[in-house]
């Protein structure tokens, strides 16, 4: 049914009347005439009465429609969107700056209905542009920060748009691998609608409004406030649903990715259920290279993370661990896989200061190169040097060097350790009581998370001490020390140590692992190069604690030798974006497959005297896999989901309220209501000039038709 | 020609407009019988200069008339026989119904008419034929005898002066009034608008022919009324019965004038058909000139 923009004046459809009212007032009006050949007048009254009626009808009537016609255009009809129809969006009167904000998040993946919520979104933008006139003013604005610049993609599109040529634009919105950031998107908007003027401005946001994607929603109430002045209509598209929940396979994880042949080690996997609701007999498979090794059932409350141990013992080379979900609404979590290298042995350089002190266990050092005496059932290959015989070859063909209380070294081996690390090799340091902190400093300088300070107490007092905080431990390295057997790292006694200038050094590489009941840290680690250093700020001796009596302890210097001896092999399981590096034989022809099935052609590079390949096109999260020419595999990747993107919850009721206050929006929940609601008072598909051009042919019907009946 | 302002000749023929008719001559194309000499054909033999025929010599016979050649020829006597030449009556028949009260952009249709009729009437005064005139519409009764000289063109012009138009017009039964009148053969010449179905009429006018007179039938058209240039709705009264009809123009205007000239058509085709010579004289200012380039293309035809 046609709408009116100015349905008052169709008051004056009264005026279609006047041609018939003319003709029947002239046919009373009195123009009389005395007419002397009458006698021809009855012979063509008697042959032509009948077709001059219907004829003289037909004329008033096309007059009629002129007039009725010529009224409604200035009552500016148009047509509405008709509920149902699909890819019909109205069109205000004038010209139209639309800015399309697409959230092109990896949680738009999930799925949504036969297809995913992309997808929907996609064809949402396609129906949009298509909507658009000469004149009009369009932009493509996607949700997620390029992960380079930080900036969202804004992509200006010409108007009008057949939709074929939409259909194409809307498909080159591909996956982000960021978070959507609306509070990104939001400036970009702003600065697109100042560039354009038009007579009416619409902003459509496409998105599944995701919990996690909006943590502070108070943020948009300024952009809000600025599309408001700028007479922007907000119109929003919610893709989610507060039914449609989402349990991820979050983490798999060993704690390293380097393990020792045969020895157990704890995997954890972190499932965690996105729905408001619980849910039950969760069906988990655990596969080791492929074969099902277990498979169990987990059951899960609404918002709860727990974690599932699998203990494996693998045996030496290339591994693939991988958890597998029964699939649900995002897909793309429901499997995680891992690649882990399996190690015979570490090999470990110990040195210890050398010392007068006659005591033994008073010597710095001593009880780790007991605890390292017997080191094979361990998978450790042990080197125990005095510092004074620490020389630059020392470190070769070492995975990790553990600096037990060592102030001082020579030129050549400071560069030896630094280069030792740089490619990879673990380095765990700690100090002596009567350390030289400044000499210290200078000895290992950069490779120090932070520098050290003073010690905490002058004096030792065995009745004064500090107790380990294993609450502090953020990562995974640590967590089976965090509860059962191995807790008892908690009974430790730190009686004192060295604080630490943490105003200096690289802050942001820098992770407190350990730390104690004072906030101090115990234990602090950082990555440099491809290597790890691990600083602890106590002795490894029982001068200063009492660690080594504790069970913990000898399990925990193994973990942090395997934490630090991690860089020594390529990464194998990264995050998206980063590089994918991979020793080659020189020569070789080598191809990349990407999860989406993709191959690509990989370039190898020399360094010294090994090549590498570097492979940085990795945006899309799963398995990647090198491969030579003839298509057997030679290595694989795990590139991991972006974090947040399986959260799939959407705003709670009173978010969503929010959302819509500080925006300005109302959120539509189908597309059919995103129409409707688009369909603002004025707007609509003008049918003004299509009636201006039938007024016109109309009149041209008059003038003809009268021209050739009536004269 | 001196007459008072006032005299009805006067009133019709102006100044100059008497020299000029004195310049046109209006014969009858067939033979008439008149009264004295004239210069129309009479059937009869007589004493013009225009060879007839030649006939036996019978005595008693004037010898003057011999043709002595043709005796000498053909050793036979004959008499050479000459036309006689007549002066013709000729009968004026003017139609004064309501219809001819039809005025255009200048002067009605009877007001033309009447000036005509005082064109060929002063004519044949000038060419001192006699003439009568008959005012038709309902009934011809409205007569002027025949006559010639002064005095009777005088009466004749009284008679047109005082013609206003009225009534219905029955074409019939006044020419047929005309024709019972009519003694001798002559020339008749009948001014209407014709208003009427062209094959009577035509019918009418030819049985006038039929009895030896050469009739002319001058149809006095107003341009006007072919037209009918109207744009509104028009309420038409007849001017002879006063009855009204309806009639939005523009709805009739292209087949009112098929009508119109197909009714021309027919009338021309039947007095054609009835050897009545059919004159169309559209009305103006100029009269003199429609009527007088009518007759002079006549007398070239004739001569």
């Amino acid at each position: 049914m046609t709408h009116f923009l100015h349905p008052g004046l169709l008051f004056f459809l009264v005026l279609a009347a006047i041609p018939g009212v003319l003709y029947l007032l002239f046919r009373l009006r009195r123009h009389e005439v005395d007419w002397g050949a009458t006698y021809v007048l009855r012979l063509t009254l008697r042959s032509g009465r009948r077709r001059g009626r219907w004829q003289q009808a037909a004329i008033i009537a096309l007059r009629t429609i002129v007039l009725a016609a010529l009224v409604a255009a200035f009552a500016r009809p148009f047509l509405p969107y008709r509920e149902g129809g699909a890819g019909r969006f109205v069109h205000p009167a004038g010209t139209l700056h639309r800015v399309v904000l697409i959230d092109n998040s990896r949680s738009m993946l999930a799925a949504h209905g036969a297809t995913h919520r992309l997808d929907a979104a996609r064809g949402v933008v396609a129906d949009l542009l298509a909507s658009t006139r000469p004149g009009d003013t369009c932009h493509v604005v996607t949700l997620c920060p390029d992960r380079a610049t930080g900036r969202v993609s804004v992509r200006s599109v010409s108007c009008p748009m057949r939709r074929a040529r939409a259909s194409q634009v809307a498909a080159e919105v591909a996956p982000g691998d960021t978070p959507a950031s609306l509070a990104a998107a939001l400036p970009a908007v702003l600065a697109a609608f100042r560039e354009a003027a038009a007579a009416s401005r619409q902003l459509v946001l496409l998105t599944d409004l995701a919990r996690s994607d909006h943590p502070s929603i108070g943020d948009y109430e300024i952009f809000g406030a600025m599309l408001g002045k700028l007479g922007v209509h907000v119109a929003t598209l919610g893709l989610g649903s507060h039914q449609v929940g989402n349990v991820a396979l979050e983490s798999l994880a060993a704690g390293s990715d380097v393990l020792l042949a045969h020895q157990p080690t704890n995997l954890y996997l972190d499932v965690m259920n996105y729905s408001d609701g619980a849910s039950t007999d969760l069906l988990l498979q655990f596969r080791v290279d492929g074969k099902v090794a277990r498979e169990e059932t987990v059951a899960l409350t609404a918002g709860q993370r727990k974690t599932v141990t699998y203990a494996v013992a693998l045996p030496p080379g290339e591994h693939s661990l991988a958890c597998i979900l029964a699939p649900d609404a995002y897909g793309a979590d429901n499997r995680i896989e891992r690649f882990v290298r399996v190690a015979k042995g570490l090999r470990v350089l110990a040195v210890v200061p050398r010392t007068d002190e006659q005591d033994p266990f008073r010597r710095e050092g001593e009880f780790l190169r007991r605890l390292l005496g017997a080191p094979a059932a361990f998978g450790l290959e042990v080197e125990r040097i005095a510092a004074d015989t620490l020389l630059p070859k020392s470190f070769r063909g070492r995975d990790v060097a553990f600096l037990c209380g060592v102030a001082k070294l020579a030129q050549p081996t400071r560069e030896a350790l630094g280069t030792f690390v740089r490619r990879g090799g673990g380095l765990i340091l700690s100090v002596a009581p009567g350390l030289d902190a400044a000499e210290f400093n200078r000895t290992y300088g950069q490779l120090l998370p932070f520098p050290l300070a003073e010690p905490f107490r002058t004096a030792f007092d065995e009745e004064r001490y500090l107790a380990i905080q294993p609450s502090d431990v953020p990562a995974l390295l640590l967590r089976e020390f965090e509860h059962g057997l191995n807790s008892d790292l908690s009974a430790g006694r730190v009686y004192n140590h060295f604080r630490l200038r943490r105003d200096e050094g690289d802050g942001a590489e820098a992770q407190t692992l350990l730390a104690l009941s004072n906030g101090d840290p115990l234990l602090v680690g950082r990555r440099f190069g491809k290597g790890r250093v691990l600083l602890w700020t106590t002795t490894q001796g029982a001068s200063w604690n009492s660690l080594v009596v504790h069970q913990a302890h000898l399990p925990l210097l193994y973990r942090l030798m395997h934490h630090a001896a991690e860089g020594r092999g390529p990464r194998v399981n990264v995050a998206p974006g980063e590089p994918l590096i991979c020793q080659v034989d020189e020569g070789a022809e080598l191809f990349m497959t990407t999860p989406d099935k993709k191959l690509a052609r990989c370039t190898i590079s020399a360094s010294g005297d090994a090549a590498f390949i570097r492979f940085e096109q990795t945006d899309t999260p799963g398995t990647y896999t090198l491969s030579d020419a003839s298509g057997a595999p030679l290595a694989s990747f795990s590139v991991a989901l972006p974090p947040g993107e399986s959260d799939l919850r959407v705003l709670r009721d009173d978010e969503a309220k929010r959302f819509e206050g500080a925006l300005g929006t109302a959120i539509s929940h189908d597309t059919a209501e995103l129409q409707a609601a688009m369909a603002v008072a004025g707007g609509g598909v003008e049918r003004a000039g299509w009636l201006l051009i039938a007024v016109l042919l109309v009149l041209v019907l008059d003038g003809l038709l009268t021209r050739v009946w009536f004269r | 020609m001196s007459e008072p302002k006032n005299h009805p000749v006067a009133s019709l023929l102006t100044g100059d407009l008497v020299e000029r008719i004195k310049q046109l001559e209006l014969f009858s194309r067939l033979r008439v019988e008149g009264s004295r000499a004239g210069e129309n054909r009479s059937p009869h033999v007589g004493f013009s200069t225009d060879f007839v025929q030649h006939r036996q010599y019978f005595p008693g016979d004037n010898l003057r008339d011999l043709d002595w050649r043709a005796l000498a020829r053909t050793d036979r006597l004959v008499v050479k026989q000459f036309e006689e030449l007549t002066n013709a009556e000729m009968t004026v028949v003017l139609d004064v119904s309501g219809s001819m009260a039809f005025a255009g952009q200048g002067m009605s249709k009877l007001e033309f008419a009447v000036r005509c009729a005082g064109i060929l009437a002063y004519l044949m005064y000038v060419q001192g034929d006699s003439y009568a005139l008959t005012l038709f519409g309902e009934s011809a009764a409205d007569h002027v005898a025949r006559g010639s000289g002064r005095r009777h063109l005088r009466r004749v012009f009284e008679k047109l002066v005082a013609a206003a138009p009225r009534g219905e017009t029955r074409f019939a039964e006044c020419l047929r009034q005309v024709g019972a009148r009519l003694t001798r053969k002559g020339l008749v010449l009948v001014l209407s608008d014709f208003m009427a179905d062209p094959e009577p009429l035509a019918k009418a006018l030819g049985r006038l022919r039929m009895r030896g007179n050469d009739v002319i039938a001058f149809q006095i058209f107003e341009p006007d009324e072919r037209e009918m240039d109207f744009v509104d709705f028009t309420r038409f009264r007849d001017l002879e019965d006063g009855a009204v009809l309806a009639a939005d123009p523009l709805l009739i205007q292209a087949e009112y004038r098929r009508q119109f000239d197909r009714h021309q058509l027919m009338l021309k085709e039947h007095c054609l058909a009835h050897a009545v010579d059919h004159v169309v004289l559209p009305v103006a200012d100029e009269y003199d000139e429609v009527i007088g380039d009518y007759l002079r293309r006549r007398a070239a035809l004739m001569s």
